[in-house]
C-alpha cells in the first residue's frame, strides 16, 4: 500500500487506487502476432517491480478496426467476448494506447440497449491502465535498470495523448533510463499518418504524413523513435526501414526491459 | 461514375506529387498550428470559454426556428429586408432579382463561403453582371478561375511567382514578385471597383437575433467596403449562423481569431444594422438579408447536427494530417477537411453520395482545436457506419471485416486465423520482414515492410512465460 | 392556514398596480447597465494601468500609441505624423462634437487641409453632397476619428457611426488617428458583451448602421503568408490619449 499518494494526475486516467497484487494482460492482437517480445519485456518488467502477471488465454482482440471502420455491432460481439475473461482482475494493462482507448472509453458505450452489460463494460473499464500509465502512476516506479543506451525521441500517438490523456509518464520513465538522452521533436503529437485502414486506403497520404514524423525525428537528432501503440510502430518501422534505415522504432517497454 | 473515396484517392495522389502545394501546405499549415498555440496561451480560460461557445451555439440550434423569426423582426424593424431561400438555387434567383430590380450593373463581394457553396458568382456573371472578389485571396483565385483551397486563406496554394504572373496579366504589365507591391497593386485596382460598384454582397460570421445585427469577422478591411460603398448590400447566410444576442458576440470573438489564425482578434468585426440612417453620410440605401437553408436542415435530429456549431474558422484545416498533405481541392467539395467532410453530407442537399468518412486518421487534432469543440471524429465514425450499412462500401471490404468480427469473437478462430495468417504470409517473406503483399494489401507494402507473424506468438510463449522465475 | 395563493395575491394587492413591475427584457438591461457602471468606475480607477496595457498591444499588431497633454498636443502629434508621411490632406469626423474642434482649427492653422465629414443633416440626405464628401475621403491621407471604446486587452478601438461620424474616415485612407480619453479606456473584449448591450438599448448605437472594433492597421497573409499591411483598410493605426 503506498499512503503518499501525490500522483500528477493527467486528464481521463483511472483511479489508483492500492497497489493490485495480480495484474492481467490485455495483449492487444497486433502485440501476440507481430510484437511478442513487447509482451515479454511487460511482463519481466512488471513482475520486477512486484506484480504477478496473468494472462487469460481466451483473449483475441480489442475491436477497434471494427469499430473504427463502422462496424459497431461487430465490435460489440468482440468486447462481449472479452470482458468476461477479466472479471477477476485487479488491474487490466495494456501496451497500446489506441486498444486502451478502445477499451477504457469505447467498450461501455457498445451496449446501449443492454444495462446489464454495460455495467459489466464500465467495470471492466474501469480497471484498464496503458502501460506506461501503469508503471507511474499506480506503480510509482521511481528507478528503471535499463542497459539501454541512445538519443530517443517519444512519439505521443493519438488515441494515447488526446484520447486518454496521457503524455507526462512514458517521459518520466524514459528519463528514468541513465544513459538514455530523451529529446523532443517537432511535432512530437501529430499523427503518424497509421490510422488503422486509412494506411492501406490512401497509402500515398498515409506515407505522405509518415515522412515528416520521420523527418522530425531524425531533425531532433535521435537515433530511436519510442511509442506506446502498436499499430503506430508497426507503420513508422515499417516505413523506416524503408526510407529511414538508420532509426530504430521501439516500444517503451522494449526500451525500459534492455539487458 | 467514381465514388467520393475513389475521386478523393486520385487528387490525394496528385497532390502527395505537387511539390508547389506541399510547399504552400508546409507554409500554411505550420505557420497556423504554432499561431494558435500562442493564441491561446493569452487566454487563460480557453477551455470555459470554448464551453460557453459551444453551449450558446446548442442552445440556438434547439431553438433555431425561434431565433430566426426573432432574427427576421429585428432586422426588418431596423430597416431591413430579409429574404428566405431553401436551397442555393432560391439563393441565386433572389440576389439575381434584386440585381435586376436595382438596375445593378457591378457587384464587389467580401469572402462569403455560402456564396461559394451556391456558385453565386458564375449565375451572376452568366446574367450579365461584373463580380469582383476583393478579399485578396479570394481576387486571386477568381483571376486564376479556381476555387478557393482553404476557408481563411483561399490562396495558399499559389506561390508570390504565380500571382505575380496573374496580376500582371490583368495589370497589362509585368508586376514583381513581391508580396508587398502586388497588395499595392491590388488595393488600388480594387478601390476602383469598390468606388463604381452597385452592390456589395458579402456572408455574415454572426447573425444576432435580438437587433438584427451581422457581424463580418475580416482583416483586410475589404468587408467594410463592401458593406459601405455600394448602394446596396446584400448579405447571404446559412442560416445556423443566428446567435441570440450582442452579449453572446464576445463570447466567440475571444475563441475564434485564437483558434484560426491566433490572433487575439481580428483586425476589424464590423457589425451591421440595417441601411444607412439619416444622418449618416456612408452606408447602404438599402441591406437585404438572405437566409440560406440549402440543405442545413436535414442536419437536425440527427448524428450530423452538432457540425451546425460550425464557425467557419479553419482552425480543424490547419491542425489535421490530412488536409496538411492534400489541400483544399483533393476533397472535391467546397467545404473541405475535417468539418468539410462533415457538412458536405448535407449542404447542397448531396446526401451519401459525399461520404468521405473513409479520409480521415481519426486523430482527434481536429476536436482538439474546434473553438466550439465540435466532436468530428465522432460523426466520422456515424459516416462510417452509415457507408457500411448502404452498402457504399466495396462488397470484398465488408465480407473482410465481418470476417475478421467472427474470428475476433472466437478464441478458437482466432488461434486458427494466426496460424493460418503465419503460413500465407511466409511465400512473401524475404530476409526476415514483407516486401510486397498482393491486392489492396499491396498499399501498405509500396511505401513500408511489415513484419511477418512471430513464430511463437505471445499467447502461445506465455505457457513458458507463466512459470514465475521470480515468484516465491 | 392561508394557501400560497391567496397570501401572495394579499402582497400582490398591497404592492398596487402603481409599481412598474419591468420584464424579463427591463431586468436584463438593468444588469447590463450595472455591470458596464461598475465597469467604468474600476477602469476609471486604473486607467494608467490600463493605458499601457492598451499601448502594449496596439504596438503588437502594428499601430502605435501616443500621449498627449491637451487637444493642442494632439494637433502637435498629428501634425508631425503627417508632415512625416508627406501627408496634406487630412479628413476627420465631426471633432467639435467631441470637444476637439481645436484639433482641426489648429492643423488648418498649420496648412493642412482639414475636410470634417459632418455636413448638415439636409446634405447627408443629399447623393451629390455625399459625393463629394466620398471623393474628399478617397483623397485623403489621414483620417482622423474618435473612439466610443479602447479595449486594452487586444489595443482595440469601437467606433459607432452615426452623424458626424463617417464610417470611411477610418478605412479610406493609408493613416487612422483616432483620439481618446482616460474614460474611453475598458479593460477586456468580455467587457463587450454589456457594453453592446447597453449602447444598443440606450446609447449611441441605438440608432446606428454600423459598429467597428479595430484592432490595428489592414493586413493580409494571402500571399504566401508574408504579411502585408494596408491591404484595403489603413497601413498605419494611431492611438493619441489625451489627458
Amino acid at each position: 500500500m503506498d499512503p503518499t499518494g501525490a500522483i500528477n494526475r493527467e486528464p481521463g486516467t483511472a483511479n489508483s487506487g492500492p497497489r493490485p497484487r495480480s495484474v492481467a494482460l490485455f495483449g492487444t492482437c497486433l502485440m501476440d502476432m507481430f510484437f511478442p517480445e513487447v509482451g515479454e519485456a511487460m511482463v519481466k518488467l512488471l513482475r520486477r517491480y512486484g506484480c504477478r502477471v496473468t494472462y487469460p488465454m481466451d483473449q483475441t482482440c480489442c475491436g477497434l478496426p471494427l469499430l473504427n471502420n463502422g462496424y459497431r455491432e461487430e465490435a460489440a460481439r468482440v468486447a462481449r467476448a472479452n470482458i468476461p475473461l477479466f472479471e477477476d482482475a485487479e488491474a487490466i494493462v495494456v501496451p497500446s494506447g489506441s486498444c486502451g482507448w478502445m477499451l477504457k472509453k469505447e467498450f461501455p458505450g457498445l451496449f446501449p440497449a443492454d444495462a446489464a452489460l454495460r455495467a459489466r463494460a464500465e467495470a471492466f473499464a474501469a480497471k484498464v491502465y496503458e502501460f506506461s500509465q501503469f508503471l507511474v502512476e499506480v506503480l510509482k516506479v521511481t528507478e528503471v535498470d535499463s542497459g539501454f543506451h541512445g538519443t530517443v525521441t517519444y512519439h505521443d500517438s493519438c488515441h494515447l495523448l488526446r484520447g486518454l490523456g496521457v503524455a507526462t509518464a512514458p517521459r518520466t520513465l524514459l528519463k528514468m533510463v541513465r544513459r538514455a538522452t530523451l529529446v523532443e521533436m517537432a511535432g512530437s503529437d501529430h499523427c503518424c499518418g497509421f490510422g488503422g485502414s486509412f494506411a492501406v486506403k490512401f497509402p500515398e497520404v498515409s506515407n505522405a504524413i509518415l515522412g515528416q514524423k520521420l523527418a522530425n525525428a531524425q531533425a531532433g537528432g535521435a537515433h530511436v523513435v519510442v511509442a506506446n501503440d502498436a499499430g503506430c510502430i508497426l507503420h513508422m518501422r515499417g516505413g523506416a526501414e524503408r526510407s529511414a534505415p538508420g532509426l530504430r522504432v521501439m516500444h517503451l517497454a522494449e526500451v525500459l526491459a534492455a539487458d | 461514375m467514381p465514388s467520393a473515396v475513389e475521386a478523393f484517392l486520385e487528387r490525394s495522389r496528385a497532390a502527395v506529387r505537387d511539390t508547389f502545394l506541399q510547399t504552400a501546405l508546409d507554409r500554411a499549415t505550420s505557420r497556423l498550428m504554432t499561431a494558435r498555440a500562442n493564441g491561446f496561451a493569452s487566454l487563460p480560460d480557453a477551455d470555459a470559454m470554448r464551453d460557453r461557445a459551444k453551449a450558446i451555439k446548442e442552445e440556438t440550434v434547439a431553438r433555431l426556428d425561434h431565433y430566426l423569426a426573432r432574427l427576421a423582426e429585428s432586422v426588418e424593424g431596423a430597416g431591413g429586408h430579409v429574404h428566405w431561400a431553401a436551397d442555393a438555387d432560391e439563393t441565386r434567383q433572389i440576389v439575381l432579382r434584386l440585381a435586376r430590380e436595382k438596375g445593378v450593373r457591378s457587384i464587389v463581394k467580401s469572402k462569403s463561403m455560402a456564396s461559394e457553396e451556391i456558385h453565386l458568382n458564375a449565375a451572376l456573371e452568366a446574367a450579365g453582371f461584373r463580380v469582383v472578389e476583393t478579399d485578396l485571396g479570394e481576387y486571386i483565385v477568381q483571376i486564376a478561375q479556381e476555387p478557393p483551397s482553404h476557408i481563411i486563406a483561399p490562396a495558399i496554394h499559389k506561390t508570390k511567382e504565380q500571382i505575380a504572373e496573374l496580376f500582371s496579366g490583368v495589370a497589362g504589365r509585368a508586376l514583381p514578385a513581391d508580396p508587398d507591391q502586388l497588395t499595392a497593386w491590388a488595393r488600388a485596382k480594387l478601390r476602383e471597383e469598390f468606388i463604381q460598384a452597385d452592390m456589395g454582397i458579402s456572408g455574415a460570421n454572426f447573425a444576432v437575433a435580438e437587433t438584427g445585427t451581422i457581424v463580418l469577422v475580416t482583416n483586410e478591411g475589404n468587408g467594410r467596403l463592401v458593406t459601405t460603398m455600394p448602394r446596396i448590400h446584400v448579405a447571404v447566410m446559412g442560416m445556423e449562423k443566428v446567435i441570440p444576442a450582442l452579449a453572446d458576440l464576445p463570447v466567440f470573438l475571444e475563441v475564434l481569431a485564437r483558434s484560426a489564425t491566433g490572433q487575439k482578434m481580428s483586425v476589424y468585426t464590423t457589425l451591421v444594422r440595417g441601411p444607412r440612417r439619416a444622418g449618416e453620410v456612408d452606408g447602404p440605401d438599402e441591406f437585404h438579408l438572405v437566409i440560406m437553408d440549402n440543405g442545413r436542415r436535414s442536419a437536425l435530429g440527427t448524428h450530423l447536427e452538432e457540425s451546425l456549431q460550425c464557425l467557419r474558422c479553419g482552425s480543424c484545416l490547419n491542425v489535421c494530417p490530412v488536409y496538411g498533405e492534400v489541400g483544399g481541392h483533393a476533397y472535391g467539395t467546397v467545404y473541405p477537411g475535417p468539418i468539410g467532410i462533415i457538412v458536405s453530407n448535407y449542404i447542397g442537399g448531396h446526401g451519401h453520395t459525399q461520404n468521405l468518412g473513409a479520409a480521415s486518421t481519426l486523430c482527434s487534432a481536429c476536436l482538439d482545436a474546434c473553438p466550439v469543440r465540435i466532436d468530428i471524429p465522432r460523426m466520422l465514425l456515424g459516416l462510417r457506419e452509415e457507408a457500411q450499412a448502404k452498402s457504399e462500401v466495396p462488397w470484398a471490404e465488408r465480407m473482410a471485416f465481418r470476417m475478421m468480427a467472427k474470428v475476433m469473437a472466437s478464441p478458437s478462430l482466432y488461434r486458427m486465423a494466426v496460424a493460418a495468417g503465419r503460413k500465407l504470409l511466409l511465400p512473401f517473406v524475404r530476409n526476415g520482414r514483407v516486401e510486397s503483399l498482393p491486392g489492396k494489401l499491396g498499399g501498405w507494402t509500396r511505401f513500408r515492410t511489415l513484419p511477418p507473424i512471430a513464430k511463437k506468438t505471445f499467447r502461445e510463449r506465455w505457457r513458458e512465460m507463466e512459470k514465475d522465475p521470480h515468484r516465491d | 392556514m392561508t394557501d400560497l395563493a391567496t397570501f401572495l395575491g394579499r402582497v400582490r394587492d398591497a404592492l398596487g398596480t402603481t409599481r412598474r413591475r419591468g420584464d424579463a427584457a427591463t431586468r436584463r438591461a438593468d444588469g447590463y447597465r450595472f455591470q458596464v457602471d461598475a465597469m467604468r468606475q474600476r477602469a476609471a480607477a486604473q486607467w494608467q494601468e490600463l493605458w499601457a496595457r492598451f499601448a502594449k498591444e496596439l504596438e503588437a499588431v502594428g499601430g502605435q500609441g501616443h500621449r498627449a497633454a491637451d487637444a493642442d498636443g494632439a494637433a502637435a502629434t498629428i501634425a508631425a505624423l503627417a508632415s512625416q508621411r508627406a501627408a496634406s490632406k487630412l479628413v476627420t469626423w465631426d471633432l467639435a462634437a467631441l470637444g476637439l474642434g481645436s484639433v482641426a482649427e489648429s492643423l488648418r492653422g498649420q496648412g493642412f487641409e482639414v475636410q470634417t465629414t459632418s455636413p448638415p443633416r439636409a446634405d447627408a440626405a443629399d447623393p451629390a453632397a455625399r459625393a463629394r464628401i466620398r471623393a474628399a475621403l478617397a483623397e485623403a491621407d489621414l483620417g482622423i476619428t474618435g473612439a466610443d471604446y479602447a479595449v486594452a486587452e487586444t489595443g482595440s478601438l469601437l467606433l459607432i457611426s452615426g452623424e458626424g461620424r463617417s464610417r470611411l474616415v477610418s478605412l479610406l485612407p493609408r493613416v487612422h488617428v483616432a483620439l481618446i480619453r482616460p474614460e474611453h479606456l475598458v479593460p477586456a473584449i468580455r467587457d463587450l458583451g454589456a457594453i453592446l448591450e447597453v449602447e444598443h438599448r440606450e446609447g449611441r448605437a441605438a440608432d446606428a448602421s454600423c459598429l467597428n472594433l479595430i484592432t490595428g492597421p489592414s493586413r493580409s497573409a494571402d500571399i504566401e503568408f508574408v504579411l502585408a499591411r494596408g491591404v484595403h483598410g489603413p497601413g498605419e493605426v494611431h492611438v493619441i490619449l489625451i489627458g
